[in-house]
């Protein structure tokens, strides 16, 4: 398997000198903080103590935002982290599945969004002859919702600001203004475009679509003019 | 799983997220409740953890790192650790272990003070339960709630603070085209 090979091609690399200096020295300046180590059981609250919904799953989910990665962290009780999109911290050719939903029209230039789903599908395991590869679903607004409240359709204005409102309700909030308005940038995707960014990034779509209001396509890495499918196989 | 039901899960989250108020109503109550000075009240019900396995699948964000041995994986530096019980699932661990960097995860769990990870992977003839049990305890049941990552590559810190990483790297050091071409 890849990551078996992977972590062949780190061990070679570590070694005595390596360990010294990342493993005991680090070893040792976090030594004294053991002593605040805590040690429990969390009785009668369900979220964190049932992690899996299927066993054949771990997720690692991320958000710009650290309010909504404490929310998917509510939801998806695997792993939550902060990170943006365009310097993901995960090794490359990692995962068999990625998925970024409502992510990519939020950057605000062709160069960054295709930056942006380049590196979703640099995390993605390459496919191989034993190995499919990693699989990314990503999703977008669509331009074309005249159906929606926003009324948008073929032909408008793609670079849009939002407007979203904020009620205050808490006390905290209502000694100030009862509502705020935020306004949020996205780039609303019309029909064909997700698929051609994907294509400048790298990617192969397997399939694509539209539901309710947004373009959907799920891509794998194109094979063809990427290196480090030989560099896999020679390990 | 089928496209199909990753697809019913998308479509699920957008509607929660497309829903301004419910999301906002979400965001206030967990705000609320991290503020509640009584921690025991907010460890319970409103646990946010760094689990020890995330650190197997993420390395420095630094994308001149990434081709270095030496940022994986990130170091743990001034921890403060905790143990939650979660239930124990063989089948998890099991399918768990094929991803694994065992090189890793062995750094990780000397850094954790964890001694007792074998040398070799084990594989499914010399994986008994007590083997799953430490594994189970060392790599879900073990979080950390406060603490730094570091890059041993460039030396970059990750802050963890109640129990999430931020992997946001300053200006200078992360990729931000800002051109179009
Ligand atoms: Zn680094």
């Amino acid at each position: 398997m890849n990551e078996m090979a992977d972590s062949k091609g780190r061990s070679l690399a570590m070694g005595k000198a390596y360990e010294e200096k990342h493993v005991h020295e680090v070893y040792q300046q976090i030594a004294q903080h053991f002593s605040t180590t805590r040690y429990k059981a969390y009785i009668g609250c369900g979220n964190g103590k049932y992690l899996a919904v299927n066993p054949n799953i771990f997720i690692v989910a991320s958000d710009r935002s650290e309010a909504l990665a404490r929310i998917a962290a509510k939801h998806q009780p695997h792993s939550t982290i902060v990170a943006d999109v365009l310097n993901l911290p995960h090794p490359y050719s990692f995962f068999d599945f990625a998925m970024s939903i409502a992510v990519v029209h939020h950057l605000s230039t062709r160069t960054r969004r295709v930056q942006a789903i380049s590196e979703i599908l640099q995390t993605l395991k390459v496919p191989n002859d034993t190995d499919q590869g990693g699989r990314a679903l990503i999703y977008v607004w669509a331009l074309e919702q005249k159906t929606s409240r926003r009324g948008w359709d073929k032909g408008d204005q793609q670079d849009v600001m939002v407007p979203w409102v904020m009620r205050g309700s808490s006390v905290a909030e209502s000694a100030g203004h009862e509502t705020q308005t935020f306004h949020r940038y996205y780039h609303l995707y019309e029909e064909n475009e997700l698929e051609r960014d994907i294509q400048s990034a790298g990617g192969f779509v397997l399939e694509s679509g539209y539901e309710k209001d947004n373009w959907w396509a799920i891509a794998v890495r194109a094979p063809e003019n990427d290196e480090s499918i030989s560099a896999t196989k020679l390990l | 799983m089928s496209l199909q039901k990753v697809l019913g899960k998308t479509m699920q989250l957008d509607d929660r997220k497309s829903s301004g108020e419910k999301t906002d109503r979400l965001r206030r109550s967990i705000d609320s409740a991290t503020t509640i000075p009584n921690r025991e009240v907010d460890d319970l019900c409103e646990a946010f953890v760094m689990r020890v396995i995330t650190i197997n699948f993420i390395t420095c964000a630094v994308k001149a790192c990434k081709a270095s041995a030496s940022s994986f994986p990130l170091h743990f530096q001034d921890v403060e650790v905790e143990q939650q019980e979660v239930h124990f699932e063989p089948a998890f661990i099991q399918n768990l272990l094929p991803r694994i960097d065992w090189t890793g995860l062995r750094t990780t769990a000397i850094e954790l003070g964890f001694p007792t990870v074998p040398d070799i992977k084990p594989n499914n003839d010399t994986l008994d339960e007590p083997m799953l049990r430490d594994l189970h305890r060392l790599l879900l049941e073990t979080q950390v709630v406060e603490g730094k990552l570091v890059c041993g590559n460039c030396g970059h810190e990750y802050s963890i603070k109640d129990g999430i990483a931020n992997f946001l790297l300053p200006d200078h050091l992360g990729s931000s085209p800002s051109l179009e071409t």
